[in-house]
């Protein structure tokens, strides 16, 4: 059953089209691996923003194409977006090592189950302090807190650490997606 | 060498009196505000002139008893001192502490010899003590528990899936569920059983709502301090157990 939308069902036809084409690019690029932030409590906004960027890209790419591909635009893409994806895939790595943590919660009176979360950037004072003086990890001093990350790290550092997760997932993402919808111009048109 | 609290003196220790404890909070007041003054040697030894100290005679004997009062006055300054700021101590061997300020805190009426810092010091290491310095929330734990034995018998997961709709819940931060359900077996009876996250320590929280032994209540995951409230003050384990514990626990014989 279709929807009459009148003068607009051009407009989102084509909306339609660049969300399925960037939506599909973005999976061909990433997989079927799991690169999403770990953590439960980081939005999954990134993942519709990113999706929602290379949809407008590809799109933008795709009805330039006739015009720009003989200014070597898309080699200049590729020249781009090959060294970004590279540098933020290992800032992620960095990232996901560094500001990850395990946590345990209580699933039933009886039962827990293991997620991960992102840490903050820099310690609460108290925490450093006990970390000095007891001489463990900060994930032993985050269990002996009950897992509470308030204890451990300041709002502010566990959301910088997150916006950290946010951006390099983006950039990572959509550098990805454009990298491979210019390959494809290039291809096509070759 | 091993010894047991209250059983040195004929006498038994006492507990502090009202008048003792604001002098104490008061003295506490002082060394919290110039801590950064207090973390030198010149300003300590001033500290401890100011102060005095409650013997005159230091004695393992008479630190034995200290020990025991130390632990009623953490529990007297509870809420006191929380900003974690420097405060000189003594050091019992190498695992107990006395913060020495404390110490001062109960000096002897004035017809009696106040010794100095210096004085206390070379009494302590003739009685083989070391003077050192921690912060308030390491002196308070310490002194609890320096005053303490095994407590907890054992804690124990329930896997009775009936235990979930009722009874008192400590800790509660998982979302719908209020938590594991424990058991702790204490070998005091009939004493309200207390706990602390293990990292960062909180004094008179009460686990579950009944007496001992046992107790049951709900924790989220973690790693925790177990204790009693005995009418002489609160006693606080060493040991620090994980919830969920992999394995019955059990600090002690009984």
């Amino acid at each position: 059953m279709s929807v009459d939308l009148g003068i607009l069902t051009g407009l989102v036809d084509d909306i339609g089209a660049l969300m399925a084409a960037g939506l599909a690019v973005t999976l061909a690029f990433k997989g079927r691996n799991d690169w999403e932030p770990s953590e439960e409590d980081v939005p999954k906004g990134p993942a519709r923003v990113s999706g929602a960027v290379t949809a407008v890209i590809v799109g933008y790419l795709w009805f330039q194409s006739e015009q720009l591909f003989d200014s070597g635009f898309f080699n200049s893409i590729i020249f781009f977006t090959v060294p970004a994806v590279i540098a933020s895939l290992l800032v992620y790595v960095i990232l996901i090592t560094v500001f990850t943590y395990e946590i345990e919660i209580a699933v039933s009176s009886s039962e827990t189950k293991r997620e991960k979360l992102i840490g903050g950037i820099w310690l609460r004072r108290q925490a450093s302090d006990q970390l000095r003086k007891k001489s463990i990890t900060t994930q032993k001093l985050f269990e002996g807190a009950a897992y509470d990350c308030d204890l451990i790290w300041p709002r502010i550092s566990r959301a910088l650490s997150k916006v950290l997760f946010i951006l390099t997932y983006l950039i990572l993402i959509v550098s990805g997606s454009v990298m491979l919808t210019a390959g494809a111009i290039l291809l096509n048109n070759a | 060498m091993e010894y047991e609290f209250g059983k040195q003196e004929e006498t038994g220790p006492r507990l502090l009196e009202p008048y003792e404890i604001d002098e104490v909070k008061s003295a506490l007041s002082d060394v919290s505000e110039s801590v950064d003054f207090a973390t030198s040697a010149l300003r300590r030894r001033y500290l401890a002139h100011r102060l005095g100290f409650l013997f005159s005679d230091v004695s393992l004997k008479q630190l034995i008893l200290l020990e025991e009062r130390m632990r009623r006055l953490a529990m007297a300054i509870e809420g006191f001192s929380e900003n974690g700021k420097a405060i000189p101590s003594i050091k019992l061997g190498k695992q107990r502490e006395i913060p020495v300020d404390i110490i001062g805190s109960f000096r002897r009426k004035n017809d009696e010899y106040i010794p100095t810092r210096i004085e206390v010091e070379q009494k302590a290491v003739e009685c083989g003590l070391i003077p050192a310095t921690m912060d308030v929330e390491e002196a308070r734990r310490t002194v609890v528990e320096g005053a303490t034995t095994e407590i907890v018998d054992s804690v124990n997961i329930n896997r009775d899936p009936t235990r979930e709709a009722g009874g008192n819940y400590a800790g509660y931060r998982s979302g719908v569920v209020p938590g594991l359900s424990i058991t702790v077996h204490t070998k005091h009876d009939k004493v309200p059983v207390l706990y602390s996250t293990a990292s960062f320590m909180t004094y008179n929280q009460r686990f579950g709502g009944s007496l001992s032994s046992p107790v049951s209540s709900y924790l989220d995951p973690g790693r925790y301090i177990f204790g009693v409230n005995l009418a002489s003050g609160a006693l606080y384990d060493t040991a620090e157990n994980r919830i969920p514990p992999n394995l019955t626990i059990f600090t002690a014989t009984a």
